[in-house]
């Protein structure tokens, strides 16, 4: 049991655990990594593929020798800080901070000044007010025989700052397995107009209903307008639905996810459901009036125009057209030539146009009327990604202080002075004693000041 | 309009300026080379802001107005100006001029690669895509270079003290002591550890927001792990078991390789969820 401890408490085991989870990790960001090793053997071969099934190396951040590294890791910074904390918890202890003159001997950073003219209460004052200047205040006073002992430091939370760097990083860790027992990740599709609180899991085995649904009112793309080919903003507007009613509108775009009940609905993806039933806009021109109208049709529907006095029909819209022996039809759901036939009926008169939205100078000729394709919005259905994570919030508080930790450990040292004022025959002796536990450097400079402003002032 | 790639262009001379000038000064040891290094190494950093500045202001004229940091082309210029910057830093702070021959050439190297074009490279100024629209992708960015900036300079100061170490006379006197240089390596380590650190943190809460997931296991993100395992691992050896010198030195230059590979690696050989640089 010793002997454990002795090895979990090592530095030497902490560096080759560092090293270990560095390298293996490597593994992961060379070889695919996916839920399950279907496929490998084409890729690598079949004795390989075995060496990856055995080792889980295409998951291997979840496989069983990984975690194993994970949880020596843990184990490692809880021994190492248990093994070490109560050596630094003595800075908190009164004992700590008394020191007698002796101690003067042993610290590297040190000044003496026989003041001739001055009372050691004079001394103290002036002691105090140089300090002071510097940032320091005494926290310990005590009379040592003759001589008067003061006691001043800064940053006596440096000491414990690996620690809380240590355990910042544990909090991490129980965040991480607390999302991965208890949360779940996964996909919903949603059909503009359509609801849903079926979320298939990530891997795509298994299916986990909602306790409400979401409905997907609208589905949209928009590109930059003077870069038509870069996508500005993806955007799913829903509703969450409970007990049949709609108790919360939303519009999830990317990196701006929707929240309900602790679970997360991210926009992921997207694509064209029914190019068919989609909302086509053209823009109708009177040849003999010069009059423009934009009319928004969808296949089937008619469409008044009151102040043209005339009626628009679409008859049929083609994503994909072409002509075959069949006629009209189209080779896909992509909108890759988009093609419509629409009607146009004023009074008795009826005439049928074809509009194509890449060749907009084909029209009918024989009709009143211009009809150029604007644009078709096709009926989308989304993908949102369904999240929940209830270790998140650990994680969060993990990072901000590890990060806080971090920098009170490496740029707000432990910094100490020791003061002894004697009384001598003629004047008093005022000696000071520094110590520091980081950036000796900088402490001796400070040091070096405050000597000479007491040599110079007393 | 000038066009920001221009600033790029010539900022890569004074770079290759300043090394040349950093090096003639530890040959002749004339304040005034060394200081016209110096001042080449500012103009670099003074020529990459104004590139950045000049490409901010085409973003905003073309209506879109977003920090330049959103591909290869962009961060590169961005780490150019880090290191220089940090170069600054570190030069008016140990009073040495030395330094700059070991790190100049990170920076010359990487403006050469990035204004001839080199794999990955592309100069247009692009619109945000969706998954850019964070303010996370200004703190990730920034924090991540600096960081790497700062373990540039580290990795400069290692180089320089394997050649320095138990040499003495002539020429060598001229470099900074061992301790100097191994005390600039772990003071650079000092700040890009909690900034790399960050780098990840704010990484992390951006991809919480934009892919669900705040740890993946992506390539990017494991290998930002990987570097910064390293980096602790330097901070342990050091404090705990007295790894100085030589080992910190080795340490710091294998470290800096991992930085390389998380930044440029990653993103030419595997490709993966973050792929804009």
């Amino acid at each position: 049991m010793k002997k454990i401890w002795e090895i979990f408490s090592s530095i030497k085991t902490a560096i080759v655990l560092f090293f270990l989870i560095a390298t293996t990790s490597i593994i992961g960001t060379i070889i695919k990594q996916q839920p399950t090793p279907e496929g490998y053997e084409k890729l690598y071969g079949p004795t390989f593929t075995k060496v990856i099934k055995a080792l889980e190396l295409y998951d291997m951040y979840h496989s069983w020798w990984f975690q194993l590294l994970l949880i020596l890791f843990a184990l490692n910074l809880i021994i190492c800080s248990i093994d070490r904390l109560p050596r630094i918890l003595r800075f908190f202890k009164r004992e700590t901070r008394i020191k007698e003159r002796d101690y003067l001997n042993s610290l590297p950073i040190k000044c003496r000044h026989r003041a001739k003219n001055l009372t050691p209460e004079q001394a103290k004052e002036k002691v105090l007010s140089i300090l002071k200047e510097k940032g320091f205040s005494p926290s310990e006073e005590e009379k040592q025989g003759e001589s008067l002992y003061l006691f001043f430091e800064k940053g006596v939370i440096n000491r414990l700052g690996v620690y809380i760097t240590h355990f910042s990083i544990l909090l991490v860790l129980i965040g991480g397995l607390i999302g991965s027992i208890f949360g779940f990740t996964g996909y919903i599709t949603l059909v503009e107009g359509g609801k849903s609180n079926n979320v298939v899991l990530r891997g795509g085995f298994s299916n986990k209903p909602l306790p409400f649904e979401i409905e997907c009112d609208k589905f949209e793309v928009q590109f930059y307008k003077n870069r038509p080919d870069v996508p500005k903003e993806y955007t799913s507007y829903v509703k969450v639905i409970e007990n049949g009613k709609a108790v919360k509108s939303a519009k999830i775009e990317v990196n701006h996810p929707l929240v309900h009940r602790g679970i997360y609905f991210y926009q992921s993806s997207y694509g064209v459901f029914s190019s068919e039933n989609g909302l086509l806009t053209v823009k109708i021109r009177d040849k003999r009036t010069g009059e423009v109208r934009k009319v928004q049709l969808r296949v089937g529907e008619t469409q008044k125009v009151p102040d043209m006095g005339i009626e628009v029909k679409l008859i049929a819209f083609y994503p994909d057209f072409v002509i075959t022996e069949e006629g009209p039809t189209t080779r896909s759901q992509e909108l890759r030539n988009p093609a419509a036939l629409v009607e146009i009926k004023k009074g008795n008169s009826t005439i049928k146009s074809w509009v194509f939205a890449f060749f907009p100078n084909v029209h009918e000729k024989k009709s009143d009327y211009e009809v150029k394709f604007v644009s078709f919005k096709p009926v989308f259905y989304t993908v949102l990604q369904v999240s929940k994570d209830p270790g998140v919030w650990l994680v969060w508080i993990g990072c901000i202080l590890m990060i806080v930790a971090i920098m009170i450990t490496f740029f707000y040292p432990h910094r100490r002075i020791f003061v002894w004022i004697t009384p001598q025959s003629k004047g008093t002796e005022i000696a000071l004693g520094f110590s520091t536990n980081r950036n000796q450097e900088a402490f001796k400079r400070l040091a070096e000041e405050v000597c000479e402003k007491i040599k110079k002032e007393l | 309009m000038v066009k920001d790639t221009v600033f790029v262009a010539y900022a890569t001379f004074t770079a290759l300026g300043s090394f040349v000038f950093y090096l003639s000064y530890l040959v002749t040891k004339s304040e005034k080379v060394g200081k016209i290094g110096t001042l080449l190494n500012v103009a670099t950093g003074l020529l990459l802001t104004a590139s950045m500045v000049t490409r901010t202001y085409i973003t905003i004229q073309k209506g879109w107005g977003h920090a330049p940091f959103t591909n290869l082309y962009e961060s590169m210029v961005f780490f150019g100006w880090s290191i220089s910057v940090l170069l600054l830093l570190f030069e008016l702070k140990y009073k040495n001029k030395t330094l700059g021959t070991f790190v100049t050439p990170f920076i010359f190297i990487i403006l050469a690669y990035t204004s001839l074009g080199g794999p990955g490279i592309n100069t247009e100024v692009e619109p945000l895509i969706p998954a850019l629209q964070s303010n996370w992708l200004i703190a990730h960015v920034i924090t991540a270079f600096l960081s790497y900036a700062a373990f540039a300079v580290s990795c400069g100061a290692s180089i320089m003290y394997l050649l320095r170490v138990n040499k003495t006379g002539g020429f060598w006197d001229r470099l900074p002591s061992a301790e100097t240089l191994d005390e600039i390596n772990y003071k650079a380590v000092l700040i890009g550890f909690p900034l790399l650190t960050l780098g990840i943190v704010t990484g992390a809460a951006w991809a919480h927001y934009a892919w669900g997931s705040y740890w993946s296991w992506d390539p990017k993100e494991t290998w930002s792990l990987i570097t910064w395992f390293i980096y602790a691992a330097f901070l342990h050896a050091r404090y705990m078991r007295g790894w100085r010198g030589k080992k910190a030195a080795f340490l710091s230059i294998v470290g800096f390789a991992a930085v390389l590979f998380t930044y440029l690696g990653v993103n030419l050989i595997i490709s993966g969820l973050h792929s804009y640089a």
